[in-house]
């Protein structure tokens, strides 16, 4: 499992799994690369602009898959795989169509957990993304953005999800979906933010080794 | 009346933040009132009181605040939610935690530095910003505000960038 190689090897390694730089957000890419470094990260993936190397961190670009069909979503990962994307997120849906995408191969994360209907990432979805390494992706905006029942409910998913992963051991990554440099926060704040819904300091130091591993997996050729 | 002994007293911890971007510089009534929205909005009415937090201290962008030990994870994540004040867009970051308010002080970073900027506007796109604080730091960052009177954007570079 991946989490038990993190702490296992003692590398641990600290990763954003997404920010959008300007023009989807109001920094550039090199700013928030910069602010990343000093926040404590090595790694942070740049979903919806074209990535470039930042000094001190490495900068990795990641497709967000946005398709509602598997059929889309498969025709995406074709086009993905010619652009030479690093990283793959494909946002969640119904319970099929969770667990189709979590089959497929090509698909490192599944994300949006938020805003997919209650219990759509049922135990069957946990056990396939356990074995074939697709991990979740906690997203730390709605947490902060959110107020009153919309939060609420975001929480509530969220220890749905955590009691899951502590079942199946499937991979978490968590990202700061930041659209700028304001709303970037170092592992020490998510690690305080994610102990509202019951995530520990463990689990945040795992999940945010989590995506550096993909990243040698496919360096490995995985 | 007659002060509680320290024995008695309860353990408090300070924790000391920046507000960014450093030029937005809030009015303490309104960060007092952004970090009490934050706590509650998050924990609700009964956590806030036990949280306790109090504003001790607020010059420029850093601040201190006060809270029960064993509670500053909780105000934490509350500050963390805290996403604008006094009509602007803000990001709290935590620099340091301590039981003692001379031991926090300590970690007050000293004022950084700004280079002028002499090169006038700058054009992003189809749209004309200005730099802000009539600078940027020494590591580059530079900060600008789209020129015009309504929906005025920011934009955070770095010096390349531009």
């Amino acid at each position: 499992m991946h989490g038990a190689t993190v702490l296992d090897s003692g590398l641990m390694r600290s990763a954003d799994a997404t920010v959008h730089p300007y023009p989807a957000g109001d920094s550039s890419l090199r700013r928030m690369a910069q602010e990343a470094r000093d926040l404590g990260y090595d790694t942070i993936a740049v979903a919806d602009v074209p990535c470039q190397p930042c000094p001190g961190i490495e900068v990795i670009s990641a497709e967000i898959i946005r398709e509602q069909t598997v059929r889309g979503v498969i025709a995406s990962l074709r086009r993905v795989g010619q652009a030479g994307s690093r990283i793959v997120l494909v946002n969640g849906g119904d319970t099929a169509f969770n667990r189709a995408v979590t089959g497929l191969r090509g698909v490192h994360a599944l994300r949006h957990v938020h805003k997919m209907a209650p219990y759509s990432f049922d135990p069957v979805c946990a056990r396939l993304a356990a074995v074939r390494g697709v991990a979740v992706d906690l997203d730390i905006r709605p947490l902060t953005r959110y107020r009153g029942g919309a939060r609420q409910h975001v929480i509530r998913r969220y220890a749905d999800l955590l009691m899951l992963h502590d079942q199946y051991n499937f991979p978490l990554t968590i990202s700061t979906n930041a659209r700028s440099v304001l709303e970037q926060r170092s592992p020490r704040e998510l690690a305080a933010l994610c102990a509202v819904f019951g995530m520990t300091s463990i689990q945040v130091r795992e999940a945010l080794g989590t995506l550096s591993l993909i990243i040698e997996d496919r360096r490995g050729g995985g | 009346m007659k002060p509680r002994p320290p024995t008695q007293r309860e353990k408090k911890r300070y924790l000391l933040f920046r507000i960014n971007p450093s030029w937005a510089s809030p009015d303490s009534r309104d960060l007092t009132a952004a970090i009490h929205e934050g706590v509650t909005s998050l924990y609700g009415d009964s956590e806030a009181a036990r949280i306790h937090v109090t504003l001790i201290m607020h010059e420029g962008d850093m601040a201190i605040v006060r809270c029960l030990r064993g509670t500053e994870g909780m105000l934490t994540a509350a500050l963390m939610s805290v996403q604008e004040i006094g009509g602007w867009k803000v990001g709290i970051r935590t620099l340091a935690t301590s039981g003692t308010l001379c031991a926090i002080r300590r970690h007050i970073p000293l004022p950084c530095p700004r280079v002028p900027w002499n090169e006038g506007d700058v054009g992003m796109g189809a749209r004309t910003y200005e730099v802000i604080d009539g600078g940027y730091s020494l590591d580059g960052r530079v900060d600008l505000i789209e020129k015009g009177f309504n929906r005025q954007e920011l934009l955070f570079l770095i010096r390349e960038d531009i």
